[in-house]
């Protein structure tokens, strides 16, 4: 009676109770790292640098789908080897400004950009812009896995035989891109299996995997862990803060938990126009902007 | 009694008459739901049953004859040996040349066109001709290939002529095929910088299969129980040597062939043997029907499994 008290009145008999605050007591824990375990810890103030330089130089964006206009002037810049998280509530354009930067709205019927966004010295938005070499430098990971229906080996390996990759480079490359999504471990004794056997999480860093393997110098990421549940996400996020040492990163999220937990830079967009970007730190403890400030506070969205 | 039990009787009392009331109402939900599964499986079953007795009725009517080997001579009266060979030689022909021209058609309009007017006009068209009775097509055949074109009655012509007959059909079921693929799939070929058509390739060709086969076979099936649009085309009777890939000679075949014996050449051969010979060739055309269904999906299923790895 006396041990049963001490109990939450939600467990049953023989329920163990997880407390993410004493997680001596929990066996079987899922492989996160020492770090990942508690929320908030990595800490991205301590690799944010302001005087980055701007990988892709995004100036006066306007967008419309026919005739209804998505964006309003955006200009961002997005800095070389950090995190810029991309927040606001459904529908104010940060999905449709992510695609914008690999091109991936000209496959969305009556859609336009105006506007320059200036990478390695040309404007993406031109529409003489290769946009197969461009979608080989800036890769992309979507909302839901999109994994396709091959063995996970052929999943990672697509965009290294896109490129034509002899074998035994494509076998290396595919290695190492898992070992970068931290899913090697997981999935190096069924590499001939069928990728839709993973488990959501394991398909999502597949996702990732298959982006990293062609060696991309962007990862523009819509929302990764929105489908996932919270220990897959904090793998991802935990990822996160490890690839941004070789690349540079730009991430929608709808949650704010996640944008202060991994990013650099957060914009906020509302009804298309972004409202305002600074350092992360910035935006959370110090908003110019009373949208910004209602926002993150939870007064809408 | 005090007061307040009364009360709290009434309040017991109030809840269980809500209760009933729900239980009530949820009683009759369930009937009306039983009601309406049970005339649909009914439906259903009685549908498939006439099905099923067609396809026994002709196998039990054909069979017997069937398995006499001199059915499939090709001397003589009573044999359909010549009328296999042509039905199949038609058969394969025609699809070497519907499926490429179907499924690139199909590719460019889900994939490359821009939706548009022209599309719009494009899939009138086909859903109109895919209404157009094949006697016409038949007719139609006859004046423009057959006529204009001088192929004469030939099989090739007889090809032409299931050519339109099936096209619009073999579109939309190969554009159903590709457009069921998922957008996100596409996006994530596109993403990895592959262009549009080894995406195309890799990612939409390999998961519209299962719909690709169903077009392939619906085409085959049409091919094979075509009559109409043959006669005039094709021809009713045979040279003396069919058994040849030329494609430029006149030829029946087997649904030809059992129409002839029952209209225009009924009483040149006995009775009994145009029986026999219009029950065996029904039985065998379901036989031969059964065949490429089944045959194509497992070809289908292990093309897919190589691809994905499932």
């Amino acid at each position: 009676m006396e041990k049963q008290s001490q109990r939450p009145a939600y467990l049953a008999q023989n329920e163990v109770e997880i407390n993410p605050l004493n997680k001596t007591q929990v066996e079987n824990l899922p492989e996160v790292s020492k770090e990942a375990q508690h929320m908030g810890s990595f800490d991205p103030t301590k690799t944010l640098k302001t005087d980055a330089t701007t990988k892709i130089d995004v100036q006066h964006t306007n967008f419309f789908y026919g005739a209804k206009q998505a964006l309003y002037d955006v200009s961002l810049p997005i800095r070389d080897r950090q995190v810029t998280a991309l927040i606001g509530p459904s529908g104010c354009g940060k999905s449709t400004f992510l695609r914008t930067l690999n091109r991936m709205n000209d496959l969305v019927p009556g859609a336009r950009v105006e506007g320059l966004a200036n990478f390695d010295g040309f404007n993406i938005y031109d529409p003489k812009t290769d946009v197969v070499l461009l979608r080989q430098r800036i890769g992309m990971v979507f909302q839901r896995a999109n994994t396709f229906p091959k063995s996970i080996f052929e999943n990672v390996a697509y965009g290294l035989k896109v490129q034509g990759k002899p074998q035994n480079v494509i076998k290396e490359r595919v290695e190492k891109s898992l070992h970068g999504a931290a899913l090697w471990d997981e999935v190096k004794d069924r590499l001939n299996t069928s990728a839709l056997g993973l488990s959501g999480g394991q398909q999502q860093r597949l996702c990732i995997a298959r982006a990293l393997a062609v060696e991309p110098e962007v990862l523009l990421m819509d929302e990764p862990c929105s489908a996932l549940d919270p220990i897959a996400t904090l793998k991802i996020e935990e990822m996160i803060t490890e690839l941004v040492k070789d690349y540079t990163i730009v991430i929608v999220t709808h949650n704010m938990q996640q944008a202060s937990r991994v990013s650099h830079f957060t914009g906020f967009f509302l009804s298309g126009k972004l409202v305002e970007v600074a350092s992360t730190a910035d935006i959370f403890e110090h908003p110019h902007h009373k949208e910004t400030e209602d926002y993150i506070s939870g007064r809408f969205g | 009694m005090s007061a307040q039990q009364q009360i709290s009787t009434s309040v017991e009392s109030d809840e269980r008459q809500r209760l009933l009331s729900l239980e009530r109402l949820t009683q009759r939900l369930h009937l009306k739901n039983n009601i309406a599964s049970g005339i649909l499986a009914l439906i259903t079953l009685l549908g498939a049953l006439l099905f099923i007795l067609i396809v026994i009725k002709v196998l039990w009517d054909g069979i017997p004859y069937l398995i006499n080997p001199d059915f499939y001579g090709s001397t003589g009266t009573g044999t359909v040996g010549q009328q296999i060979f042509n039905t199949l030689y038609l058969l394969i022909l025609s699809e070497i040349i519907l499926v490429p021209i179907a499924l690139a058609a199909a590719i460019y309009l889900v994939e490359y066109a821009r939706q548009g007017p022209l599309v719009t006009v494009i899939h009138f068209a086909a859903e109109t001709l895919a209404g157009v009775p094949s006697l016409v097509l038949g007719l139609f055949g006859y004046l423009v290939f057959a006529t204009v074109l001088h192929l004469g009655l030939t099989r090739l012509t007889g090809t032409l002529t299931l050519l339109c007959l099936n096209f619009p059909v073999a579109l939309r079921l190969f554009e159903d095929a590709l457009t069921s693929v998922a957008r996100e799939q596409r996006e994530g070929g596109l993403a990895l910088g592959s262009t549009k058509w080894h995406m195309i390739r890799t990612v939409v060709l390999p998961s519209s299969l299962p719909g690709i086969i169903t077009g392939i076979v619906l085409s085959a099936g049409k091919v094979i129980a075509e009559a109409a649009a043959l006669i005039f085309t094709m021809g009713s009777s045979n040279p003396s040597n069919v058994y040849t890939l030329n494609p430029m000679i006149s030829t029946d075949n087997l649904t030809i062939h059992i129409w002839y014996l029952k209209t225009v050449g009924a009483g040149t051969i006995p009775d009994n043997v145009a029986n026999a010979v219009s029950a065996g060739s029904a039985a065998l055309l379901i036989i031969i029907l059964l065949v490429i269904n089944i045959g194509s999906r497992s070809i289908g299923r292990l093309i897919q499994r190589k691809v994905m790895a499932a």
